[in-house]
C-alpha cells in the first residue's frame, strides 16, 4: 500500500484515508497525463477521446475528495473556507477570520424544540 | 453589539447568566406548542418571512406578460419587558442564592402563552391561523363527562386514520380537560392511563390557551412553528433602582396540513364534571 509506517501501527481510519489520498493522487496524475497526450496528438478523434477520459478522471477525483472531506474535519473546515470563493485566494483566510470576529455571539437562550420530552 | 444591547446593561456577566438561567428554566414549563408541533429554526433575527411557494396574480395580462406576487408569511415580533431591582442584581454578584427574579419568570409565562395562543388559536387569516381554527372543519363533540375523553380521543384517531393521516399522535388538553384527565378514574381505571393507551404513549400536553382538547398527528410536516430569533433577553434601560429588560422572539406558525388534527369541543362551554 506504499505506507511510510507499518500497517499494524495504523488505525483502520488512517488506512482508509491513505487509500483515498492515493486514489486522488492517481486520478490527478491521470488528468495530467491525459492533458499532455491530448495536447500532443495530431489526431483529432484521439484528442477528443483523451479529453473525455481526462474529464472523467476529474469526476473520480472529486468524488474521492468529497469522501475524504466527510471523514476529515480539518479538511472540511479548510475546503469550506477556500472553495467557491471569489476573493484573491491568499486573502480568503483573512477575510473569513474577519467575518467570524464580526459575527455576534449566539445570544438566544437555546430553548428550541421541546418535542422529545413527553409529558403525562 | 446587536439589537439586544446586552453590552450596554449596567450588570455583570454573572448577573446576566443568572437572569438567562432563570428564564431558561422557566420557559419549558410554560411552553406547550413546542412539545407537539414541528420546530423550524432559529433562522436568526434577520429572518422576516417564510416563503409559501405560491403566487397571487396582481395584474391583468398586458401584451402577454403576466405579473404575479410571490406569497410569504411575515414573522411576528413578540416582546415582553420586565424590571429587576438593582439591589437583587447586586446580590447576585455577592453570591446570594435567594434572588427575586419573579418578574423574569412572569415575562416568560406571558410570552410563552402568546406563542401558544398564536399556534393553537392564531390569527383570523389563513395561513397564519392556529390549529384549532385551521382544523375546525374536522371538530368532534366532547362529552361533559371527563371519563369520555379517551373515547373522544379514540374517535379522533380513527377519523385521522380514515383520512389517511398516520401516527404517531399526541393530544393537547385545555386546562379543564387536563385537570380531569389527571385526577379522574373510570371504574377505578385512571383516565390518564386509558388516554395513554389510545395515543400509544404519545405526548399528553396541557395547553391552557385552548378549550376542550385537540388530537393531532406528529408525523411531521403538518404543523410548523417557524422561529427567527429564539427567546432572547435584551437590555432596555435603567434607573437608580431598577434595570429594565426585554424577553423577545420572532416567530410564525404555519398550518400546512389542517387535516392532520381533530379539535374536540364540548357541546357547550361547560367544563368536565368534577369528580
Amino acid at each position: 500500500m506504499d505506507l511510510h509506517e507499518s500497517a499494524d501501527s495504523l488505525s483502520a481510519a488512517s488506512l482508509d484515508a491513505h487509500r483515498a489520498i492515493r486514489s486522488i493522487m492517481e486520478e490527478f496524475e491521470a488528468v495530467d497525463w491525459y492533458q499532455q497526450r491530448a495536447e500532443a496528438t495530431d489526431d483529432v478523434e484521439l484528442r477528443r477521446v483523451l479529453e473525455h477520459n481526462r474529464d472523467e478522471e476529474k469526476e473520480h477525483a472529486s468524488m474521492t475528495i468529497e469522501w475524504l472531506r466527510r471523514h476529515d474535519p480539518a479538511l472540511d473546515r479548510h475546503l469550506r473556507t477556500y472553495l467557491f470563493t471569489d476573493a484573491p485566494i491568499t486573502e480568503v483566510e483573512a477575510r473569513a477570520e474577519a467575518q467570524d470576529a464580526d459575527a455576534p455571539p449566539a445570544t438566544d437562550l437555546g430553548i428550541g424544540s421541546l418535542r422529545k420530552e413527553q409529558e403525562a | 453589539m446587536n439589537h439586544l444591547r446586552r453590552d450596554m446593561a449596567p450588570i455583570s456577566t454573572t448577573a446576566w447568566a443568572a437572569i438567562d438561567d432563570e428564564i431558561r428554566r422557566a420557559l419549558p414549563t410554560f411552553l406547550s406548542a413546542r412539545r407537539l408541533v414541528d420546530f423550524s429554526g432559529p433562522h436568526g433575527w434577520e429572518c422576516s418571512s417564510v416563503d409559501l411557494g405560491r403566487t397571487e396574480p396582481v395584474q391583468q395580462l398586458a401584451n402577454g406578460v403576466e405579473v404575479a406576487e410571490r406569497q410569504s408569511l411575515p414573522l411576528y415580533e413578540l416582546r415582553r419587558e420586565f424590571e429587576i431591582e438593582l439591589r437583587e442584581i447586586d446580590a447576585i454578584d455577592r453570591g446570594a442564592k435567594a434572588i427575586d427574579l419573579e418578574p423574569a419568570v412572569d415575562a416568560a409565562r406571558a410570552i410563552a402563552r402568546v406563542e401558544d395562543d398564536l399556534v393553537f388559536n392564531g390569527q383570523s387569516t389563513a395561513p397564519a391561523s392556529g390549529i384549532t381554527v385551521a382544523s375546525s372543519a374536522h371538530a368532534l363533540a366532547l362529552e361533559l363527562d371527563a371519563s369520555q375523553i379517551p373515547a373522544a380521543a379514540a374517535a379522533a384517531v380513527d377519523a385521522l386514520r380514515e383520512r389517511g393521516v398516520g401516527g404517531p399522535y399526541g393530544v393537547a388538553l385545555g386546562s379543564d380537560c387536563h385537570g380531569a384527565v389527571m385526577t379522574r378514574t373510570d371504574d377505578g381505571y385512571p383516565v390518564l392511563e386509558h388516554l395513554r393507551l389510545v395515543l400509544d404513549d404519545g405526548p399528553i400536553v396541557a395547553v391552557p390557551v385552548i378549550d376542550g382538547a385537540l388530537v393531532l398527528c406528529l408525523r411531521g410536516g403538518d404543523f410548523e412553528l417557524v422561529v427567527g430569533e429564539d427567546f432572547s433577553v435584551g437590555y432596555r434601560g435603567h434607573t437608580d433602582t431598577t434595570v429594565r429588560f426585554v424577553l423577545e422572539e420572532t416567530m410564525v406558525f404555519r398550518a400546512n396540513g389542517p387535516d392532520a388534527a381533530v379539535p374536540l369541543r364540548f357541546a357547550d362551554s361547560a367544563a368536565p364534571t368534577a369528580p
